[in-house]
């Protein structure tokens, strides 16, 4: 059952997607999506894909997102881990101890946590400034292809693959592109949009 | 950038979260938490070890996944920087990366 699940994953994500016949129209179908989405709580499964090893590091957890720039990622597991986005700030939480950054003062992870957060709010207009954007679809899902402008963020990141699902235009996977060969992918499922979220504390960084 | 080569100038600990005080490397891929901590500053992720062609090679991913360091530990402890996070790509940080790494002979 298991592996009939993931062949139909991988069906859906290997479908020939074709250059968008009407981006404008996406972008405000997008728009209309985000205006109208207050929190999506899901589910979440973390595969890094490690070439040296031929060999993969998976994790998993709670998604949590609530409008406008606030995103949980709750790893399941121990030690316990979080990742918390808001207001500028990014606190992670491990095994209990907790450790708060200025986005600015860590220009690597920053640009990992707004670019997953630009991703998951479904704004990728926020990501323009630095970024070209390839706008494709197939009949299961759009795809846009990022890729960075900036040489020294080519150097960690080599591109990002954002899938969304035709349906209702949420984020289904992420695939973070380090190189040819390494890669992450964030794959989302079980999404509950304008539900109750778990702990309306877990966003308050302190 | 300045913020960044301050906080890795005054690395002063790596905690491998073990109770053991070496990693041994095996055939097999192990993962073992890590932090690297700065004063008040940290960094977490998991370590995954091998031996590969006669050496070590231990891969830091951090908790998005994105590589923080891959280097290859050779068996005299001598080693090979394949890639480095520019934020931890110090001498003083890959050098105790690789003292609690050992092969597994």
């Amino acid at each position: 059952m298991v592996l009939l699940q993931c062949l139909v994953c991988q069906g859906v994500w290997a479908q020939n997607h074709e250059p968008m016949a009407d981006v404008q129209a996406f972008k405000t179908s997008l728009e209309a999506r985000n205006s109208s989405t207050e929190t999506i709580v899901c589910h979440f499964v973390q595969n890094k894909y490690l070439s040296a090893f031929d060999s993969s590091v998976k994790s998993a957890g709670t998604f949590t997102y609530q409008s406008p720039d606030r995103i949980c990622l709750d790893y399941s597991g121990s030690p316990s881990y979080k990742i918390v986005l808001a207001g500028g700030k990014m606190m992670t939480v491990s095994g209990g101890r907790k450790s708060v950054v200025d986005m600015n003062s860590n220009p690597v992870s920053s640009r990992m946590a707004s670019l997953i957060s630009a991703c998951m709010s479904g704004n990728p207009d926020a990501l323009a400034g630095s970024f070209d954007i390839e706008y494709l679809q197939s009949a299961g899902n759009y795809l846009l292809s990022v890729k960075p402008k900036s040489k020294s963020v080519q150097s960690y990141l080599a591109g990002m693959d954002i899938y969304l699902s035709v349906n209702d235009m949420t984020v289904d996977k992420l695939v973070m592109h380090e190189n040819e060969e390494d890669y992450t992918e964030y794959i989302f499922t079980d999404k509950k949009l304008n539900g109750p979220i778990p702990d309306e504390k877990m966003f308050d960084i302190r | 950038m300045r913020k960044c080569l301050t906080y890795a100038s005054i690395l002063v600990a790596l905690l491998l979260c073990s109770c053991s005080p070496r990693f041994y490397a095996s055939e097999s891929s192990q993962g073992m938490d890590f932090t690297i901590s700065a004063g008040r500053r940290s960094i977490d992720g998991t370590m995954v070890v091998r031996e590969l062609d006669g050496n070590a090679r231990a891969v830091g991913i951090s908790r998005f996944g994105m590589t923080l360091f891959d280097i290859t530990v050779k068996p005299d402890g001598t080693y090979v920087t394949n890639s480095c996070a520019d934020f931890l790509d110090r001498n003083v940080v890959k050098k105790l990366i690789v003292k609690n790494i050992r092969m597994d002979r």
